[in-house]
């Protein structure tokens, strides 16, 4: 996927508060997959949807100044969450790519949209997504890779305790154990973003 | 190692392990502990994360699901971009190709891309060279295959899924497996999967859903019958082939292969939940019935366009399909028929045996069904599905009215909550016991206010920052709305009942709103959008959390039901405290103590510390569940606590339906008047005509008298709506055309004239509503309509007619007529569903007819059509003015100057029915030179009463003669027409105020430029209000020629008052308004100068308009 522009520098110069820029940046990383995502389960051709999130992205960041505009009662990343909910609810509704692409104005991608819980719902579990994704990497990384791999083969490829056990050479009560640190670690993990962010 | 301790619980050990600080003895403890214990595990796994986490972990972690959803659909080639491991690890384990393209070798196939990957494993598509056509190969997932059982188990079950041959099941080649691999080869098939044609197309129609539902049945049936469940039925497992009627269903066979492989592992469930049934949500055994079940789910999706079971994660989907009924079919797409909807709800059916018997039967059945909705003449519904559906009616009502329930409640409100409490707590309890009963209330809008503009009520909301007005909720127009909560809700109530209640109010006028509910906003200025709202309580929930502190609410856009407990409720202060005031079902205030079993204290302490404090009085009316929510506190019913004004506590219990707010709504409608009642709202009605009406005395009715006859002819009391009647017939023999009183009929018959009248002289022009035609091209009169003469017909509902003009009487008449029941009804005629009409031509010619009488009332709208002003061929000047609203005033300002330059002017104000006097003020600036003397355009007084300030006629710009605004010349213009004005009728001195005046001339400030051709005005009997006061002032102007029909006469400023037991609303004139030539609007009208007489064509779209002609004619003789 094409990364997201290096334009960023530029357009977030007007950004000073360097805990806003890491929301930012935190931010783009988090959501630039989940957008790409949801795109392409609207049926979205890749190209399509690499396109649209950098759109989005782009618009966004665009739009930083009317943030800066308002009174600072909403803090920079609740502001950026609403934002970006708003653009993908505003695209995601529209059916055809070239319409969501091009179709629409930076302003009328921020509007408030017509509600929609289900887009919305999704929105939530791509970014959810995200950040399991990226905790994955780090506790993956961080741990013995028996323990991963315990988790990986019970959890995520749904192998019964006993064969994954027998897999890995490994007691049963140290799979049941293993993959629960892992769980664990996730979540925490997760948590503590999800609180700084 | 110890067994003894390996035995022993430790949950110490268990949070250790979890924290990271358990040291390597310890570890091995636990370790075998946990092999045998599972409660340990139980407490390590809840531990470690919550339930949903655990559920939804893998569908998180898995970066290919996008893929998935494409299933069959599309070649994707795995690029470097996020290759998951397992579709390498697959391709490392092919065999080299000779084809540089391809991806490798698999037995005999050629793989040239991958189409997916899931948790079975992944799909890749291949070519068989041998027959050289596409096929699918579905690798079993290395993992699994290092399992001996799972293996054995996949290649039997792929077998057994080969046996089965038919058109509507994916055909499997053969299950192969290579040294490392095992797979299964399938026919690869394009086209979309049903999920991908239902996100893009929404729901479909019947014969769409048969067509579809038949074929999957019948290939479920082939599978059945070789003893197979497909266990995974959903629309993303059937694909819909590529130019062909034909659906086939893929991944038979598969599931279960699976599933046992996994079966052992506890805690997590596998897979999508959202077409499950019930007992694999369970975990209970599995049989053919748990594929109709799906089969249910999927029609369910394709014709509502919506999974049946919605939730946050898969467990709560889970808990919807064990304990939850989804919303009746038909309540969300009113178009499939009654027996289909059966159809699918039986499908769907919790039990097992409440199900249909067999596949096979299924699709017989769709099969005949389809075949009747192709052709419905031809070939008869199954007798079964008919009685299906007339079996289902009576559940099927007790479901609706709780799935209506449900709609509004919970979807709009998406009660995860609610729903279960709810609709569980109503229908144990089988029947309210009446002290128990209180009501909802939900608010489609976070905030709104209803303002009431020139008389007229509007909805004011905050959207997206702004104020809007409203001007529809789904398909009611704000004015019916507001009319109808009029009539049917105590007027004290109106307003708030509008704001908070409006999906109620919907309900009760048969109009249920969808969700989204589509909602057409205007702004400010002018423009249009349509807003579709819905909301959630999740939402709520989440808002008021995050709103602390860190949100002000001004910056709160969500549109968010809210739900109030009780029926009213107001936060008043007492003693510095704040208290909770609510309305209980006995009609009487009482002070909540205790609700949810919490304080009204702690509530208000809890939603200060968590609300903006602004917001706390608003929300704890309007949303206290979910303030109770937030304090963990809400249970269905909901215990409360009220204090009486005496001290004593009542304690009740809230059970909020929508049944019981419609009955309380008719209840509080029909309960008749007792006599005393009566009489006391009749002594109420009088005082306040007495003591407000203008026209009161203006034609010699005796009101005492005909109080004392209305209570003579109810001794026993009488029932509100007919009372409402009886006062209208009252107030009509006033002169006042704007009379009205509201409570009177709640809503019209269900049967429509199917035509429009319009008079021409004292005959009637009968056409359609589209103003294409007559309703007989060659007959455009009618005569008589069920064979009474139509002045005859319509006479009787002149009763239910504001006073006012002749022409206004004739034409609101001639409106009345088209509530065709209420016409027959008053003429004593057979309610037939034919109507026998006579036509005629203008050659005296008759002609008979019968139509049908219609559901659909026809509409007049504004005639002629609204159309642009602009300079016409002979350089005469156009102004249409359909509405005296600000716009007009600006067109006027503006057309004043761009036809400055024209011979002549038309201003065309027919058919409007009034608004302010500004365009009039506008208007005659232009025509008045700035030395003329200034001019009097109205005269009035209001009616002394305290409700009415010094001011009262302001907005009417009109003033007493020594209103400082007034200069010299004012003055002396009005002290001139002093002198010689001679109002028709004199209003009482003592009980009116002083003389107003409206002054009209070219203000020395602000001079306009004056024109200085002749100007005509078109009017008709629909100009009404401020423009008969347009048209009043401009009456015997030398340079302004009045051209067309009389017009309706009515100058009020009409106020209303209520009457106390009844909460029948009256509206009358607060105000004696006056022509300058000293006749009354009211009962007269303005006279035109050259009077226009309609032909029938006219009335018709592309018709001679023969009042432009007059106007045109008039024009070209003054300037001569």
């Amino acid at each position: 996927m094409t990364e997201f522009p290096e334009t960023q520098t530029s357009l977030l110069a007007n950004i000073k508060s360097l805990d806003d820029r890491q929301a930012w940046e935190r931010f783009v990383a988090l959501y630039r997959p989940a957008i790409y995502r949801i795109a392409r389960k609207r049926g979205f051709q890749p190209a399509d949807a690499e396109d649209l999130t950098q759109r989005v992205l782009t618009s966004v960041a665009g739009s930083i100044h009317r943030w800066k505009k308002m009174d600072s009662g909403i803090r920079f990343r609740h502001w950026l969450r609403r934002v970006v909910k708003n653009a993908i609810i505003n695209i995601a509704t529209r059916r055809k790519p070239e319409v969501a692409i091009s179709g629409l104005s930076d302003q009328e991608l921020l509007l408030e949209p017509v509600a929609d819980d289900e887009t919305e719902q999704q929105i939530e579990v791509e970014y959810r997504r995200q950040l399991f994704q990226r905790a994955a990497e780090i506790v993956k990384s961080d741990i013995e890779p028996t323990t991963w791999r315990a988790f990986e083969l019970t959890v995520m490829d749904e192998v019964s305790v006993e064969t994954a056990a027998s897999t890995l050479n490994k007691s049963i009560g140290s799979v049941y154990a293993a993959r629960s640190r892992v769980m664990k670690r996730l979540k925490s993990t997760v948590d503590a973003w999800e609180e700084a962010l | 190692m110890n067994s003894s301790i390996s035995t022993e619980c430790d949950l110490l050990l268990i949070d250790q392990l979890l924290n990271e600080v358990i040291d390597g003895e310890s570890s091995e403890r636990l370790d075998q502990h946990l092999e045998s214990c599972g409660s340990c595990r139980g407490y390590l796994e809840s531990n470690a994360a919550d339930v949903q986490t655990w559920t939804d972990i893998k569908d998180l972690l898995q970066s290919d699901a996008v893929d998935e959803e494409d299933f069959l659909t599309q070649t994707g080639t795995p690029g470097t971009r996020n290759t998951p491991a397992r579709i390498k690890e697959i391709i490392s384990a092919l065999v080299p190709s000779e084809f540089p393209d391809h991806l490798g070798r698999l037995g005999i196939y050629e793989v040239t891309g991958v189409i997916g990957s899931g948790a079975t494993g992944v799909v890749l598509k291949a070519i068989d060279p041998s027959l050289d056509r596409t096929v699918a190969i579905k690798v079993l997932s290395p993992v699994l295959a290092s399992s001996g059982a799972a293996r054995q188990r996949f290649e039997r079950e792929s077998k057994a899924a080969a046996a089965v041959i038919h058109p509507n099941v994916v055909s499997i080649h053969g299950v192969s497996s290579s040294e490392k691999l095992s797979y299964l080869v399938m026919a690869y098939l394009g086209g979309d999967s049903l999920q991908k044609r239902l996100s893009e197309c929404g729901p479909m129609e019947a014969v769409e859903i048969l067509r579809i539902g038949s074929q999957i049945a019948a290939g479920l049936a082939a599978a059945h019958d070789q003893g197979l469940v497909h266990r995974d039925i959903k629309p993303a497992n059937i694909i819909i082939e590529d130019n062909v009627e034909r659906i086939a269903i893929t991944d038979f066979g598969l599931a279960r292969a699976v599933d046992d492989a996994s079966i052992t592992r506890e805690g997590v469930i596998a897979g999508t939940p959202r077409y499950m049934s019930p007992e694999q949500s369970r975990g209970h055994s599995v049989t053919q019935q748990t594929d109709l079940f799906s089969l249910g789910s999927v029609l369910y999706a394709i014709a509502t366009g919506r999974p049946p079971f919605l939730a946050d994660s898969s467990y709560a989907v889970m808990r919807k399909i064990c304990e939850e009924d989804p919303s009746p079919v038909r309540d969300l797409n009113p178009d499939i028929p009654d027996w289909l909807a059966a159809t699918i709800e039986k499908l769907m059916e919790k039990d097992v045996e409440d199900r249909f018997e067999s596949s096979a039967h299924v699709a017989q059945l769709l099969e005949s069904a389809l075949a009747h909705v192709q052709q419905p003449t031809n070939v008869p519904l199954p007798a079964e599905l008919k009685k299906l559906a007339q079996s289902k009616q009576p559940t099927t009502r007790n479901r609706k009215a709780l799935a209506m329930f449900a709609t509004i409640f919970s979807a709009l409100v998406s009660l995860g909550f609610a729903l279960t409490a709810w609709s569980t707590g109503a229908f144990q309890e089988g029947s309210f016991n009446s002290k128990g009963k209180e009501y909802p209330r939900v608010a489609l809008f976070s905030n709104a206010k209803v303002e009431e503009v020139s008389g007229e009520k509007q909805l004011k909301v905050f959207h997206d920052d702004k104020w809007y007005k409203v001007l529809s909720v789904g398909d009611l127009s704000s004015k019916q709305l507001f009319e109808f909560a009029d009539e049917n809700i105590p007027s004290r109530r109106v307003n708030k009942r509008v704001i908070e209640d409006l999906p109620v109010l919907c309900q009760m006028m048969k109009k249920p709103l969808t969700i989204p509910t589509p909602v057409r906003l205007e702004g400010t200025d002018g423009s249009v959008i349509t807003a579709r709202i819905t909301a959630s309580e999740e939402k709520r929930l989440k808002l008021i959390k995050s709103q602390t502190r860190e949100m002000p609410s001004s910056k709160f856009r969500d549109e968010n039901v809210r739900v109030s407990l009780f029926p009213d409720v107001k936060v008043k202060m007492k003693d510095g405290n704040r208290e909770l005031h609510v309305l209980h079902d006995d009609d009487k205030w009482y002070t909540a103590r205790k609700i949810g079993g919490v304080s009204t204290e702690s509530i208000f302490q809890h939603a200060f510390e968590n609300l903006d404090p602004k917001d706390v009085d608003r929300r704890m009316v309007e949303d206290m569940p979910v303030i109770l929510k937030n304090m963990g506190k809400l249970s269905f019913p909901t215990p409360v606590e009220l204090e009486a004004k005496d001290g004593s506590i009542t304690k009740v219990n809230i059970i909020p339906t929508l049944e019981s707010r419609l009955e309380l709504m008719e209840n509080v409608k029909n309960r008749p008047l007792e006599a005393t009642d009566f009489r006391k709202d009749v002594e109420h009605f009088k005082k306040g005509l007495e003591g407000r009406f203008a026209y009161v005395d203006a034609n010699g009715v005796d009101l005492d008298f005909e109080c004392e006859q209305l209570l003579a002819k109810y001794p026993d009391g009488i029932q509100p709506v007919k009372f409402a009647e009886e006062l209208g017939m009252v107030m009509s023999k006033f002169i006042d055309g704007h009379a009205s009183v509201r409570g009177a009929r709640s809503r019209r018959s269900e049967q429509a004239l199917p035509f429009l009248i319009e008079p021409i002289g004292d005959r009637f022009v009968a056409f359609n509503d589209d103003r294409k035609s007559f309703v007989d091209a060659k007959f455009p009169f009618v005569m008589s309509i069920d064979g009474v003469p139509v002045e005859k017909l319509i006479e009787p509902l002149g009763a239910y007619v504001a006073q006012g003009s002749p022409q206004y009487r004739l034409r609101n008449k001639l409106r009345a007529v088209r509530d065709f029941g209420l016409a027959r009804e008053l003429s004593d005629l057979d309610s037939a569903t034919e109507v026998k009409i006579e036509l005629a031509n203008s050659a005296g010619e008759v002609q008979k007819k019968r139509l049908p009488v219609s559901q659909r009332y026809p509409t007049y709208g504004i005639w002629p059509r609204p159309q642009d002003s602009r300079i016409l061929d002979n350089n005469i000047g156009y102004v249409r003015i359909f509405s005296m609203n600000g716009d007009a005033k600006n067109l006027v300002g503006k057309c004043m100057t761009e036809f400055a330059k024209t011979d002549g002017l038309i201003i065309d104000v027919r058919d409007n029915g009034g608004g302010t006097r500004e365009a009039l003020v506008e208007l005659a600036a232009h025509l008045m030179k700035p030395e003329d003397t200034p001019r009097i355009a109205n005269v009035c007084k209001y009616v002394l009463h305290r409700s009415h300030s010094e001011d009262h006629l302001e907005s009417r710009f009109a003033f007493r003669a020594d209103f400082a605004g007034f200069d010299a010349r004012n003055q002396a213009a009005i002290q001139k027409f002093a002198k010689t004005f001679e109002p028709q009728w004199k209003p009482e001195a003592g009980r009116f105020s002083e003389w107003h005046y409206l002054v009209v001339s070219n203000p020395t400030k602000d001079p306009r430029p004056f024109y200085d051709k002749h100007v005509v005005i078109l009017m008709n009997e629909k100009c009404f209000s401020a423009t008969d006061i347009f048209l009043g002032a401009f009456k015997g102007w030398s340079n302004v020629t009045l051209v067309g029909q009389p017009s309706g006469g009515g100058s009020a400023k009409s106020e209303s008052f209520n009457l106390p037991v009844s909460g029948c609303r009256v509206k009358c004139a607060s105000m004696a308004s006056f022509q300058p030539n000293g006749k009354l609007y009211d009962g007269n009208g303005i006279e035109p100068d050259v009077l226009v007489q309609p032909t029938p064509e006219y009335f018709l779209e592309g018709g001679d308009d023969p009042f432009i002609a007059k106007a045109m004619e008039v024009l070209s003789e003054k300037s001569n």
